[in-house]
């Protein structure tokens, strides 16, 4: 049990754990993830079978590679947290080091205390520290990368998120009752491209809150956040009963047949952008062959009229009359997609803390090196668990300005 | 006009690398204190060019391979530069190491169409500067980290082992500078992720070769500082961990298509 418990704790284990980790992960870069079967025969021949037995077609998200990450997170928590009371113990066991250390040789100062004191050192019990936090820099490292780990691990498990596509001015209504509005959407701002929403949402207490949502700008309401996560275009078409009907408005989102009785009517496609509408008033793609002609937007439809039949490029603005209804498409409208998500409140703390953690135990570790000073007459003894020579010249520099003086 | 200021460095850091070269040929010490000279304008030319190109596009000039490469090929510079003056006793060396690194980036940044575009609309982000900025001097760092490992084996043999113990610590410097950075732009670039597209982590092929670069420096940085690996095999260390990043870098965009294909 205690060489287990010594191997699960030691830097070997970890070490091997971030090979693997780095190695499958390559592996999951070179074979394209989420693919179908017949990509990967496209792609692997007949290794596509093997591809797909051990999941490398989803390989993040299998037992193996999360195990993996399981398994770093015991080996921190074996080196950071169990470790604490040896971490506690630092400061005192490298002033005690210093004590028993060879002193530094070279210098010699009448008080050795001022020039340390020169050197950042700081009194501290019957020794000299310079750094102190500089001990506690792998150990906060350590502890900051379980916890990322856990935040990751909750973020990945707990989060909800759906998507809407919402047409302007309709609204959709979430799990606890929230009412989202949309009541804008635009594709530039300030003449740039841009994705712009603007939302209102009546909270389950009926509070209003409304905001703006950029690709870069979600908004919190309650206890959601709403992502300008995509747009689409819809059809949009007029239709009149009768030729001095007046027009009713119909967005079309999806393919659909458009009819009185079910038998007779208009086959919607979808949109297919801008053509080409020339002199002679026919609808080309643009780039067909040499027409010039100004841009208009066209849809794709079917034209059912008992036994006549005609698919067409339809374009917007021109009114057809089938089975005593007339159709008008207008050009298709912008909606958005958003992107509604929810995390339990303490995770998204816990995550950026151990962000902050990671980073300040980083910069101790490698930039606030620890050292403790024993002075011993005229001379000191200086002891790191990293390299100090660089500090060590620079005392024995000021050693013989101190000598001079 | 910013083509013009652009080449300018490009030569100049071509020039600086072959007064150097040729004053570690010819031993001549004025060939020394030309190239520092010349790669001093070069950097402060190089920085007119950012600024000038900056203030055209009217953004940070780092959003795609030519403007990231050319900001890489000035952190190199900067780096070095800042090391050879900081330690001008111990480190004339330094631009040696530099101005050739700085000089083989920019001149594949010179490769790179060098239209200035619109930033699309999830790269507006006041992360971009952060994400983008720590990532050009993680790779400066990393980069000088490599041809410092160049060096020390090309002169193992036949140097003092104190100039072989000071540069083993300085290319660790530069790998704990860099791995550092590199924690920032990772960092930066989740907490953007999760602003841009609702996630933190997203497996695109740049993010995951970002965590194997880091996890690459993890392993040599545990190794100096726990198991006290030092010389030659450090040395080889650095130089194979930088193909990490260099394919992170460049190997990613042109083999992987992802959510990071425009950078």
């Amino acid at each position: 049990m205690k060489k287990v418990l010594g191997f699960l704790r030691s830097m070997r284990f970890g070490m091997l754990l971030l090979v693997l980790i780095a190695l499958l992960s390559i592996l999951g870069t070179v074979i394209p993830q989420e693919q179908t079967l017949e990509a990967y025969q496209a792609a692997y021949g007949r290794g596509a079978y093997a591809i797909m037995a051990v999941g490398l077609d989803h390989l993040y998200s299998t037992w193996y590679y999360i195990g993996l990450y399981i398994l770093l997170g015991v080996s921190l928590l074996f080196c950071s947290v169990l470790r604490f009371g040896r971490v506690k113990r630092a400061k005192g066991a490298l002033l005690q080091a210093a004590e028993r250390a060879e002193p530094l040789q070279g210098f010699r100062a009448a008080d050795p205390g001022a020039v340390l004191g020169r050197h950042r050192f700081r009194r501290c019990g019957e020794g000299y520290l310079r750094n102190g936090l500089g001990l506690y820099g792998s150990f906060i490292t350590h502890l900051a990368m379980l916890l990322m780990l856990a935040a990751c691990a909750c973020v990945f498990a707990l989060e909800v998120k759906t998507d809407y596509a919402v047409m302007v001015g309709d609204e959709v209504t979430l799990e606890d009752g929230t009412v989202l509005h949309v009541d804008d959407f635009a594709m530039e701002s300030e003449g740039k491209l841009d994705y712009v929403s603007t939302v209102t949402a009546v909270l389950p207490d009926q509070t209003v809150q409304s905001g703006t949502l950029r690709v870069n700008e979600p908004k919190r309401f309650g206890r959601y956040k709403v992502y300008q996560q995509s747009y689409a275009y819809a059809g949009q078409l007029d239709i009149r009963t009768a030729a001095d009907a007046k027009d009713e408005r119909v967005t079309l989102d999806s393919a659909a047949f458009i009819s009185l009785d079910g038998a007779r009517g208009v086959s919607y496609m979808g949109s297919y952008g801008s053509y080409i509408r020339t002199a002679d008033g026919d609808v080309l793609p643009p780039g067909f062959g040499d027409q010039q002609g100004e841009p208009v937007d066209a849809y794709m439809i079917a034209v059912l009229d008992g036994e006549n039949q005609e698919a067409r490029l339809q374009p917007v603005d021109e009114t057809f009359e089938v089975a005593g209804v007339y159709y008008t498409f207008r050009s298709p409208m912008a909606y958005p997609g958003l992107r509604v998500k929810t995390i339990p409140a303490p995770v998204m703390p816990a995550l950026y803390a151990s962000f902050a953690l990671l980073l300040a135990g980083l910069y101790l570790c490698f930039f606030h090196v620890p050292v403790a000073a024993s002075v011993r007459g005229d001379g000191v003894a200086l002891k790191s668990p990293k390299d100090i020579e660089a500090l060590e010249d620079a005392l024995r520099g000021q050693s013989e300005t101190t000598r001079t003086e | 006009m910013l083509n013009t200021l652009f080449l300018l460095p490009v030569i100049l850091y071509f020039v600086a690398s072959a007064l150097q070269i040729s004053a570690l040929v010819f031993k001549k010490d004025v060939l020394k204190k030309l190239a520092l000279i010349v790669l001093a304008a070069s950097v402060a030319i190089h920085t007119a060019y950012i600024v000038a190109r900056g203030v055209a596009a009217g953004r940070v000039p780092m959003s795609n391979q030519f403007e990231f490469a050319n900001a890489f090929a000035w952190g190199v510079a900067v780096l070095g530069l800042f090391f050879r003056l900081r330690y001008r006793d111990t480190m004339q060396w330094m631009v040696t190491l530099c101005a050739p690194i700085a000089f083989l980036i920019i001149s594949y940044a010179a490769q790179q169409p060098r239209e200035i575009s619109e930033l699309m609309p999830a790269l507006r982000s006041s992360w971009f500067v952060l994400h983008i900025g720590s990532a050009v001097f993680s790779y400066a760092g990393f980069a000088l980290a490599a041809g410092i490992g160049v060096r020390y084996l090309v002169i193992e043999k036949k140097a003092e082992e104190k100039t072989l113990k000071q540069m083993d610590r300085l290319a660790y410097k530069f790998i704990a500078f860099g791995f550092l950075m590199l924690t920032v732009v990772i960092i930066s670039g989740m907490i953007w992720a999760e602003q841009a597209w609702s996630t933190f982590w997203s497996w695109d092929p740049k993010e995951v070769w970002a965590l194997i670069t880091w996890i690459v420096y993890a392993v040599y940085l545990h190794n100096y500082l726990r198991m006290k690996w030092r010389g030659g095999r450090m040395a080889w260390f650095a130089i194979i961990a930088f193909i990490a990043v260099m394919f992170t870098f460049v190997g990613v965009n042109k083999l992987m298509s992802g959510l990071h294909s425009y950078a």
